[in-house]
């Protein structure tokens, strides 16, 4: 029998652990704007009759659900597109890093890096580099893990919003909990 | 570059305008920007968009199937400049191995004064017009280089089939088309989904 992880049990590794989704924000809700921009997208309102993101009737629930989903999904796909350029990242320290190395080999200034031993230098750049990369690969790996779940969460609200404008499954365990039209 | 909105679809919802819902699109540097304004408008026309939200899946759904455009052309034209540099490498070195070997036999047999006997510009006509014969839009004309080539003992398809395995930069463009042709698939899925669940405007009928 497996068991499932508990997630962290001491005080400092429950510290740790929630600060883990501050990291990079892909966790934090969307903006706002963009979300009220999306409700109105989705509903088709006309320029004079945009209305504030509300969840009033079913009709807006669900437009709501698919609109905060979608500005969810697009800031993953974006943040993953981009991680290779963001400056605090660890790719783009892994770039700089390479850089640096083929430049000290290039221009045989690791020679006067360290007399004694002059590959030590490049030595030492090496193992951090390989370092680094395992650190990029973990940053990407999670943004990839986040635009997974958007991607999931996107499909289920788009599903939701479908079946509501066909009129059917309006119940679904795994849809939306609409309320009643009578309500 | 932004996306170009046609007039139907320009809205501002409050300080945004629709594009600015979706990432933007960088300006790619080589590319030729006016088939991608052409690419929009015929694509859109096409996909036919009825409401806004149809319109940006439409939008997305043109971008990712121009994104699998330019990695298709991008790893293309990296096997043909590969493929080129590599066959005309090992004509290179065939030809002007037999040319060395011709003159280091006459060097070793001169008497007098020494004359190269060689003709290098020859040769060097002869890969020049091979490698032309392989890129020529005349098949016949590639037919006869190909068997030129082999007959100098290279043989372009296992060239060809060399580059496709080992030339890296034609894998690094190729090696994105099945996630981006996943993606275009599934949102190809999803805008035929929402524009089936279209709500139907009713129209009341005159009653006659």
């Amino acid at each position: 029998m497996t068991r499932r992880a508990t997630g962290p049990i001491t005080a400092n590794g429950k510290a740790v652990s929630s600060q883990n989704a501050r990291k990079h924000g892909l966790n934090a809700p969307p903006d706002e704007i963009l979300v009220s921009a999306w409700f109105n997208v989705i509903l088709n309102n006309d320029d004079d009759a945009l209305e504030e993101p509300n969840g009033n009737d079913p009709l807006r629930e669900a437009a709501l659900r698919l609109a905060i989903a979608e500005a969810r999904y697009h800031r993953a796909q974006h943040k993953l597109e981009t991680y290779h350029k963001e400056p605090q990242s660890a790719q783009c320290a892994v770039n700089v890093l390479y850089h640096h190395i083929l430049d000290l080999i290039d221009c045989g200034s690791y020679q006067n890096a360290l007399k004694n031993d002059p590959l030590q230098n490049v030595e030492y750049s090496m193992q951090i580099l390989k370092l680094m990369i395992q650190v990029a690969g973990r940053e990407r790996r999670l943004r990839m893990r986040y635009l997974g779940e958007a991607r999931a969460q996107r499909k289920k609200a788009l599903s939701a919003w479908c079946a509501f404008n066909r009129g059917e499954n309006l119940n679904s365990r795994n849809e939306l909990k609409l309320q009643s039209m009578g309500e | 570059m932004a996306h170009d909105l046609n007039s139907t679809h320009k809205s501002d919802f409050g300080s945004l305008a629709i594009h600015d819902l979706l990432p933007e699109r960088p300006a790619l540097i080589g590319e030729f920007s006016p088939a991608y304004e052409a690419f929009l408008k015929i694509a859109i026309a096409d996909l036919a968009p009825v409401t806004r939200y149809e319109y940006l899946q439409a939008l997305q759904l043109v971008d990712l199937n121009w994104a699998i455009l330019q990695a298709k052309a991008s790893a293309d034209a990296e096997l043909s400049a590969g493929t080129e540099l590599e066959v005309r490498a090992q004509l290179i070195a065939k030809l002007k191995r037999k040319g060395k070997r011709e003159y280091d036999y006459q060097l070793r047999a001169f008497e007098d004064d020494f004359e190269d006997q060689v003709d290098w510009s020859t040769m060097e006509e002869k890969i020049e017009n091979t490698v032309a014969g392989l890129k020529s839009r005349d098949p016949v004309e590639r037919e006869a280089a190909t068997a030129d080539a082999i007959a100098m003992g290279v043989d372009p398809r296992l060239v060809l089939s060399a580059q496709l395995l080992n030339n890296s930069e034609y894998r690094r463009h190729s090696e994105k088309l099945p996630d981006l042709e996943k993606r275009a698939r599934l949102l190809s899925a999803e805008y035929r989904e929402v524009q089936k669940s279209r709500p139907i405007d009713v129209v009341p009928s005159s009653g006659d």
